[in-house]
């Protein structure tokens, strides 16, 4: 852990600090205050009440003045509570088969980190197609795109980072100054991002948004389904990306050749590949082939979870590192999430919200992709991508049923965007991670991102109006 | 006689003789269990509660014009025939006991003064390279603990015996130069934590600078309040000289980058570096003090003792009448500056700023007022929470993890 030290005057930090109480007793005020309102014409009591719930929880999920899984946990108790759902109910929700799947996924990856095998992999690649300056630029874009297809694009990066850093060292890259460093941690995050929203395992938030389009509607998405209609998209940005990347950042270093001496040396260090490494591989593998073409039959939170069983079995992970890999607060935030999600949609709340907000501009269907897509593109640069979903998802499918939309269009639509901030350090984890290297500044994550959103959002809006008919999505 | 700051520099430099009485007697018997070197002598409470550390073992103190004596009960200092009546501080009684691992106490730590310095890894890189400080007598008096580092608990127990009684209010850890980029504040960190969870008291700490602004951040995070990093010699080829292996593994910048770094970080007063007086021209060391002082950092002017041990064992002591215009020049270069005075209270091993004001004529009755303040119980009490409050409120722990951004 490290420390900063804050250097603004004292008072300042006081002044700082004192908002939160009073920030607390606003919103307390206005959740009392929206009670206190009389029911609209049109909202049941319970859709009254859920409103006032969504209220705080988005407030609280914008600002982060608690953690978001606190702030899930805080919707779960007070659906119940208000009357809006039954207990019984309310707690059911978080039981959702998306939440398990999250889980499984996470100490799936879990395994995969700690074994090294994914670090053997990046080695591997690195060495194999780093030869020169531009493929090396291109193995660290590309590698970890590819990788987020099937791991968490957070682990990736963080896997990933202390490779890049080691390859800035060898090359005796100046931090700030040397463009062909910044291009090597702007090539990881973006290629982490972008492979993210491939499938399921890039980011939990897509399971999450799926459990939120099963709760409401009763439709599901399968992995190979996604992976279908998200992944030429996918592929399309990857090539907007790399054209950007060299457009961005100069390539201003003839010679890499003493990077494969480095990674000899770590793979060197790693050993030979274990048997714990090949069968935590060969798991992986049959995980994801049972998860495409298995999954809508057998579900894929039970494949992952039978997978977790079988790593245990083996013995290739002990509980110990599930608890230091497994992201906990994520699953909670989901489970509240899922919850509340439900409680607008079932109370009619997140109908009449459609009907009095996004309903009165919509003039047609592809104008409401539009909108929602780039109000998720552009949220999700400020605030977690769970949160996004959350937010925007309940509002979204209800718009979806009245205008006719396929509820799986607009599943997409929040989804895949929500997973691509490409600007700032803290919209995602990738940038913190390439952010945190000292070689960026902001301005170098800022234009570039922000060309690559739009250009993202282009493509999206593109595959969505051409590709997703031809695989029955109606718009 | 009468100017207790004019006794205090006199005695400082020249030292004390001892009675017959209190050379055989039981009064003192204890000070001599502790380690000689800087703080070794006999603290000794002057008119207007100056504090004083007296050296008492070393030769030059037998030319002292100064003798202590006890007569009817009180104490006296005598010269010339003319008397003043002073305070002792009787040394500890821990001195004569042992830790609970049956390391001595008085080789573990001493009191001078308010504070109880220890010195819980007993090493400094600089000596087997023969690049220590010239002055410097470590090496010698570091005793039987050696290379040794202290186990935290040896640390808490004497902390805890001082307290108990009632002998010191505040810690000071020192810490010789050690190789790595923190240059051994990290290895500080489990001492810190053990005290400040187990006293309510003010810490201080003298190390080396670290190579890295960040171990500055860090140093403040784990609990210390006040930070010195010696310079000891502001003329740069003499500090060349005199301190080769400063000068040679850190450098005379990153001392003056580091003390400015730390300035922006501690509270005010509470970033201090020597400038010992009598190892450089005296000009010297008024652009040091005004240097050093510019940058919030509070100067202190130890006077330059040929410590038995040290390569300068030999070495002239300072002419005293050189040195008051220099002791003015360091009240007021603080004083303008603006720099809090109050921190450093009944330090008897230097001249602190405030007690400059004794060689400008200036009775600086608000600053006293104020020192008196700090001084008291409460002031006391009241500044440990507020060092308390600030290190609450200006440190924030930084999670590397990727978690910490809540996906």
């Amino acid at each position: 852990m490290a420390v900063a030290i804050d250097k603004r005057p004292l008072w300042v930090i006081l002044l700082s600090k004192s908002y939160r109480p009073f920030f607390f007793l606003l919103i307390a005020l206005a959740f009392w205050g929206i009670l206190s309102l009389p029911t609209p014409a049109g909202l049941s009591q319970e859709g009254h009440k859920a409103i006032a719930v969504f209220f705080v929880c988005v407030t609280l999920w914008v600002t982060s003045l608690i953690p978001l899984s606190i702030t899930s946990l805080l919707a779960i108790i007070l659906i119940p509570l208000l009357g809006i759902m039954e207990s019984k109910k309310a707690y059911s929700l978080f039981g959702n088969e998306a939440v398990f799947f999250i889980l499984g996924a996470f100490i799936l990856a879990a395994a995969l980190m700690k074994s090294g095998l994914s670090t053997r992999f990046a080695l591997a690649v690195l060495s194999r197609f780093g030869g020169t300056p531009k493929r090396l630029l291109t193995a660290v874009y590309l590698f970890p795109a590819f990788l987020s297809f099937w791991m968490s694009e957070h682990a990736v990066a963080a896997m990933m980072f202390p490779i890049v850093v080691e390859i800035t060292k060898v090359l005796e890259l100046r931090p700030l100054r040397s463009d062909y460093g910044k291009a090597l941690f702007v090539a990881m995050a973006w290629g982490c991002i972008i492979g993210g929203v491939a499938t399921f395992l890039g980011g939990a938030r897509n399971p999450l948004a799926v459990g939120m389009l099963l709760e409401t509607t009763g439709q599901s998405i399968g992995f190979f389904e996604w992976m279908l209609a998200v992944v030429p998209a996918v592929i399309i940005m990857l090539a907007v990306g790399y054209f950007m990347l060299f457009r961005f950042f100069k390539i201003d270093l003839k010679n890499v050749s003493q990077v494969e001496e480095a990674l000899v040396h770590r793979k060197i260090e790693m050993g030979k590949v274990t048997w714990e490494e090949r069968l935590i591989g060969l798991v992986m593998l049959l995980t994801i082939l049972t998860w495409v073409f298995f999954g809508k039959k057998l579900g894929l939170a039970n494949i992952a979870l039978a997978s977790v069983v079988v790593l245990f079995v083996l013995d290739l992970i002990k509980w110990k590192d599930v608890e230091e890999y497994v992201n906990w607060g994520v699953i909670l935030m989901y489970g509240g999430a899922i919850t509340l999600g439900y409680a607008l949609d079932k109370s009619g709340a997140a109908a009449w919200t459609a009907n009095m907000t996004i309903m009165k501009w919509a003039s047609s269907p592809i104008v409401v992709i539009a909108l929602f897509s780039l109000l998720s593109i552009a949220l999700t640069e400020v605030m977690s991508n769970a949160a996004v979903i959350a937010i925007l998802m309940p509002v979204a499918l209800s718009i979806a049923k009245q205008l006719g939309i396929d509820p799986k269009v607009m599943t997409f639509a929040i989804a895949v965007p929500s997973g691509l901030a490409f600007m700032l350090p803290m919209g995602t984890p990738a940038c913190a991670i390439a952010y945190s290297s000292g070689f960026l500044k902001i301005k170098d994550m800022v234009v570039p991102g922000l060309i690559l959103g739009i250009m993202a959002w282009l493509v999206f809006i593109l595959v969505g109006v051409f590709y997703w008919p031809m695989l029955g999505l109606k718009i | 006689m009468k100017n207790p700051g004019y006794l205090k520099l006199e005695l400082s430099s020249k030292g004390i003789r001892l009675s017959k009485e209190l050379t055989e007697g039981k009064d003192l018997r204890a000070a001599f269990l502790a380690r000689a070197g800087i703080g070794g002598g006999i603290d000794i409470i002057l008119p207007d509660d100056v504090w004083v550390n007296a050296p008492v073992r070393e030769a030059f103190t037998k030319e002292s014009p100064y003798l202590l004596l006890k007569d009817n009960g009180n104490f006296y200092i005598e010269k010339g025939g003319e008397r003043v009546e002073v305070g002792i501080i009787p040394p500890p009684a821990f001195y004569e006991k042992k830790t609970s691992e049956g390391t001595p106490f008085a080789q573990v730590g001493t009191v001078h003064g308010g504070y109880l310095t220890i010195t819980p890894i007993a090493s400094c890189d600089f000596f087997p390279s023969y690049e220590n400080c010239k002055f410097c007598s470590a090496n010698s008096v570091m005793g039987p603990v050696g290379k040794k580092a202290l186990s935290v608990r040896e640390v808490v127990e004497i902390v805890n015996e001082a307290f108990e009684e009632g002998i010191a209010e505040f810690v000071q850890i020192s810490l010789g130069y050690l190789e790595g980029d923190g240059h051994g504040i990290a290895s500080l960190e489990p001492y810190i934590t053990a005290i400040k969870k187990n006293f309510d008291t003010l810490l201080a700490v003298e190390a080396h600078p670290p190579d890295k602004d960040a171990w500055i951040d860090r140093t403040y995070a784990m609990g210390v309040d006040s930070i010195a990093y010696h310079l000891d010699i502001y003329d740069p080829e003499r500090f060349a000289n005199i301190c080769p292996g400063k000068a040679r593994h850190i450098g005379r910048d990153r001392y003056l980058d580091a003390l400015q770094y730390a300035a922006s970080i501690f509270p005010s007063g509470t970033v201090t570096s020597n400038l010992i007086v009598g190892l450089e021209p005296v000009e010297s060391t008024i652009e040091g003090i005004d240097h050093l002082a510019r940058m919030g950092v509070v100067p202190l002017l130890p006077i330059f003792k040929p410590l038995e041990g040290s390569d300068y064992g030999g070495h002239k002591i300072p002419d005293t009448e050189e040195i008051a215009p220099l002791l003015a020049h360091l009240y007021n270069a603080v004083k303008s500056n603006k720099i809090n005075m109050n921190w450093s209270k009944h330090v008897s091993i230097f001249i602190t700023p405030i007690e400059g004001r004794y060689f400008t004529g200036d009775q600086a009755k608000l600053e006293v007022t104020l020192y008196n303040l700090y001084k008291s119980k409460i002031g006391g009490l009241a500044t440990r929470e507020i060092a308390k409050l600030r290190r609450r409120l200006k440190v924030r722990e930084v999670d590397d993890s990727f978690e910490s951004s809540e996906l």
